[in-house]
């Protein structure tokens, strides 16, 4: 009898495992239904964050794209040095070739990553929140659990992330970057003494804005306020996100077949 | 170099329907937003590939003689969000490109739209408007 009872455990905890996917789903219920991700009109829950979205330069109001807002806060003369070396594809300083760090397939980073015109999708658990990102096939981690920075942080790419809800706003409080990545596209230096603040909004069911902060006393004299960023929800057919690893080869071919032939060189 | 530039079409009626062009953002500095233009060329190569799909064509110039136009544009994502695949385009297929040109004057330009022998276009607009 008891082997009969333990073949049916057995086979019932069996028969389970495909559907442990959609069973974990429905326990979270942070979770958008796929029918109301599609449903358009439906009203969104405000807690609720999960899909994939995507940054477009070109939506009613966005703020500037590529970096925080339009000016950066005054340099320290250690930023200044820093920045004078960066030749960026992009901003006030842009030109041709350059010597941007992702051009060497180098981690993008954060912030910079959020201002890609390329998606992140967010998946929220109980314990933590997971933003996925099309670039770099990177993802970070911000835990939800109520926990400090750990102490002692080795400095990381992406930083340590701690967040809560405000209200309606999600505020992600991160520490502990290395200081190898661009705080943008304009070659805008940060150090490891970053302190980074985002705060997310649902605004509607396709916008989520975010707003960050940037206090990098080593960088810069004055806190760096950016402006409103806007992402819109990619449903359907759009929700799609590719393979995308950087991969040095075809950076030195692109560069080889395009970068230098645009401005007139010729390949390496 | 600046004779390739004799063979574009100024597409500034395009330029003027379309507001803030995509690639004005995204585009980089080696390109000159102000002057899109638009080539019609036999494909030699589609490189379906990250960091930016590519299309290389030959062109004829008023003089007749043919020139290899280098010509890139979004990753591939972007692209399959915008009504894109990989077979897209085909070596040996008869487009139209509205392209920004390379200020060197080189013949590289960043593509705005395609159109492909069926009359078919292909563009960048990701979302459905």
């Amino acid at each position: 009898m008891q082997t009969r009872m333990m073949t049916i455990a057995w086979m019932t905890a069996l028969a389970a495992v495909p559907a442990l996917p959609a069973l974990i789903h429905a326990q979270m219920p942070s979770q958008q239904s796929p029918a109301a991700k599609s449903n358009v009109s439906a009203p969104a829950d405000p807690h609720d964050l999960s899909g994939m979205w995507e940054f477009f330069p070109n939506v009613p109001g966005q703020g500037i794209y590529a970096t925080p807002s339009k000016d950066h806060p005054p340099m320290t003369p250690w930023a200044k040095a820093k920045y004078d070396e960066a030749k960026p594809g992009y901003g006030p300083k842009a030109q041709g070739g350059g010597n941007d760090p992702i051009l060497k397939c180098n981690p993008t980073g954060i912030p910079r990553i959020l201002f890609f015109p390329q998606p992140f999708e967010i998946f929220q658990t109980p314990e933590r929140v997971f933003m996925f990102f099309e670039r770099d096939h990177a993802w970070r981690q911000i835990w939800t659990d109520g926990r400090s920075h750990p102490k002692d942080l080795e400095p990381t790419w992406m930083g340590d992330s701690i967040g809560k809800w405000d209200g309606d706003t999600f505020v992600v409080d991160t520490i502990g970057f290395n200081e190898k990545s661009w705080l943008d596209f304009y070659g805008d230096p940060h150090s490891e003494d970053m302190h980074l603040i985002e705060r997310y909004k649902r605004v509607d069911r396709n916008t989520m804005s975010l707003q960050l902060v940037v206090e990098d006393p080593k960088a810069y004299t004055a806190t760096w306020v950016g402006d409103t960023k806007s992402y819109k929800l990619l449903t359907g057919k759009k929700a799609y996100m590719e393979e995308l690893f950087c991969i040095p080869e075809e950076e030195d071919a692109f560069t080889n077949r395009i970068r230098l032939p645009a401005v007139g060189q010729n390949p390496k | 170099m600046k004779k390739y530039r004799l063979n574009i079409l100024i597409a500034a009626a395009a330029l003027l329907q379309l507001g803030v062009p995509l690639w004005a953002h995204h585009g980089n500095a080696s390109y000159d937003n102000e002057n899109p233009a638009t080539i019609k060329g036999t494909v030699t190569e589609f490189a379906w590939s990250n960091p930016h799909v590519q299309i290389y064509l030959d062109v004829k110039d008023n003089k007749g003689s043919v020139v290899r136009w280098s010509v890139e544009t979004f990753s591939p994502g972007k692209l399959v969000r915008a009504g894109w695949t990989k077979d897209s385009v085909k070596v040996g297929d008869l487009v139209s490109i509205t392209l920004i040109p390379a200020k060197s004057g080189a013949p590289v330009g960043f593509l705005h739209k395609l159109v492909l022998p069926n009359g078919e276009e292909l563009g960048l607009q990701e979302l459905e408007n």
